[in-house]
């Protein structure tokens, strides 16, 4: 993984609206290299939207976002990233190995680097005996390690990972905590979009908070939460935020 | 490199999803039926002839078979149209159905090329269809009935005529991001529908006359003639284009009006036209996708 000096993911001043509600509200957000960043908030806070304008999925009204220093609005900066959306879904007709194989052509890489990394990218996501199986047979849990594989087969620096553990048994929730921090380990870097704190707790070595649209507590996990949990930081920004609001 | 990669790949995906479209499926059975039905009846024509005569000149024999095939590649043109709004109502709409379309496009890919690839792919399979029926045709009717039933002008013109195949691709594509699927496969029908009858009715009278006591339906004729591609003349085009004399209902859908190049200008301008409004409107559905 080559070093950047710039941030992987720069997002400044956004602001975004669906009809006439508001749903970002000036947000400011950067995730450094070799982290794993939890992007936290409760329903609705926008963080869904903010991972969309990332990924120019959607557009944004005022603003700018730079992947690996490249304007987002740009295909090009998504060369920067992976990304496994909320209740990953795939054509149901496909085999598991022709499905990580669409995502190895549309990443760019050719058969010779797909065949050197297939056989790694199977056997850490427990998929080899899945292989000729198809995607519509397949469980909650053997379907997002699927939507993993696209994660590490790429030579994204950032991955980003949208509500991943919604939806999955407490075997699957280890089983992703564990892949995350090897995700980590390898060098790349993670923005976790989730409302599940404990969770988030256990990789993250970075928070935000996402409230209404708007960014109320950023930095290091440790230095955030001081001496309380992840939920005691979450609950009393939150009801901060409330408090003071007019 | 790298995008060309993907293009290909999405163009191949495209192919791989809509071959399982039941649509496809169903109209390349009643295809093959088609294809033994017309030589049943040719048959039947020639025997009762012989029964009646008790010959039959080569000559008109051989004029039979080569009708035959006419006839078969008139009705898979009109098929061929209808298929191709079919698969562009799915070709985009399962992927927002299916959620997959926000990992396609997170992929460093251009918006446009994923449509491009979605709209070149479900054309590229239904002209496939459209070849490999009348090719199937072609030997069934030529080895049944023991005489060539080739005709160079019509593999010429069913080049032509796939192009009037986009237009109705763009269109499934573009109203299956407005409306449900069903809706979105019969307006395109009926779309392409009025436009050949615009053809047929205002094609090559002078402006002067078309303006002349303008009512609603004449007005409304007239904007589809104007607006949208006159997709029952692509194969007078391939004719005028090669110096082929066609007549009686291979000739274009109004000979006397038939212009080339404003035909052919006509349909580019217009195809275009079609394609930016269906790019300005998968833009407008990727707006609302959050």
């Amino acid at each position: 993984m080559l070093e950047s000096p710039m941030p992987l993911l720069d997002i400044q001043n956004l602001h975004k609206q669906y009809g006439a509600k508001p749903a970002l509200r000036g947000v400011n957000l950067t995730v450094e290299e070799g982290m794993v960043f939890g992007l936290l908030g409760p329903n609705g806070a926008g963080k869904t939207t903010l991972v969309k304008c990332a990924l120019d999925l959607i557009p944004y009204h005022l603003g700018a976002i730079r992947l690996d220093g490249v304007d987002a609005c740009l295909p090009e900066s998504r060369r920067a990233v992976a990304y496994l959306p909320e209740r990953f879904s795939f054509y149901p007709y496909y085999t598991v190995l022709a499905a990580t194989r669409f995502y190895a052509q549309l990443h760019g890489l050719d058969d010779e680097t797909f065949q050197a990394r297939i056989g790694k990218v199977l056997e850490t996501l427990k998929l080899v005996d899945l292989v000729k199986q198809k995607i519509g047979t397949l469980s909650k849990g053997q379907l997002q390690r699927v939507g993993l594989s696209n994660l590490l087969l790429s030579d994204a620096k950032l991955l980003i990972l949208d509500e991943p553990f919604s939806g999955l048994d407490p075997v699957g929730i280890r089983e992703l905590k564990d892949l995350i921090l090897h995700f980590k380990a390898l060098g790349h870097s993670v923005l976790l979009n989730s409302h599940i704190l404990a969770e988030v707790e256990q990789v993250a070595d970075a928070v935000a908070i996402l409230h209404e649209g708007r960014v109320l507590a950023q930095g290091p996990l440790e230095a955030l939460k001081q001496d309380k949990s992840l939920e005691e930081l979450f609950f009393a920004t939150l009801s901060k935020a409330d408090g003071s609001r007019p | 490199m790298k995008r060309s990669k993907a293009f290909t790949t999405l163009l191949f995906n495209t192919f791989q999803k809509e071959w399982r479209n039941r649509g496809f499926l169903v109209l390349s059975i009643l295809t093959v039926l088609f294809i033994l039905i017309l030589n049943e009846g040719v048959h039947a024509i020639t025997t009762w002839v012989s029964s009646k005569s008790g010959t039959m000149m080569v000559s008109d024999f051989n004029k039979l078979v080569r009708g035959q095939l006419y006839a078969f590649y008139m009705v898979i043109s009109v098929w061929s149209g209808l298929l191709g709004a079919l698969i562009g109502v799915n070709a985009v709409r399962t992927d927002y159905e299916s959620r997959v379309i926000s990992q396609i496009l997170s992929f460093p890919l251009h918006k446009r090329d994923y449509l491009a690839a979605r709209v070149l792919g479900a054309w590229l399979l239904v002209v496939l269809y459209y070849v490999g029926a009348l090719l199937i045709a072609l030997l069934y009717f030529s080895m049944r009935n023991g005489t060539m039933a080739f005709e160079w002008a019509i593999l010429v013109r069913l080049l032509f005529t796939s192009l009037s195949v986009l237009v109705y691709v763009l269109l499934g594509v573009m109203l299956s991001l407005l409306l449900p699927k069903l809706l979105g496969f019969v307006l395109s029908a009926m779309v392409g529908f009025f436009a050949f009858i615009a053809d047929w009715f205002i094609g090559g009278k002078p402006l002067a006359e078309l303006f002349n006591q303008l009512g609603f339906f004449k007005a409304i004729g007239l904007a589809f003639y104007l607006l949208f591609p006159h997709v029952g003349n692509m194969g007078g085009i391939a004719d005028q284009l090669l110096g082929i004399k066609a007549e009686g209902p291979m000739a274009a859908v109004n000979p006397a009006a038939f212009t080339l190049w404003f035909e052919a200008g006509h349909f580019l301008v217009s195809t275009a036209l079609l394609a930016f409004l269906t790019w300005t409107v998968f833009k407008k559905s990727n707006q609302e996708m959050g």
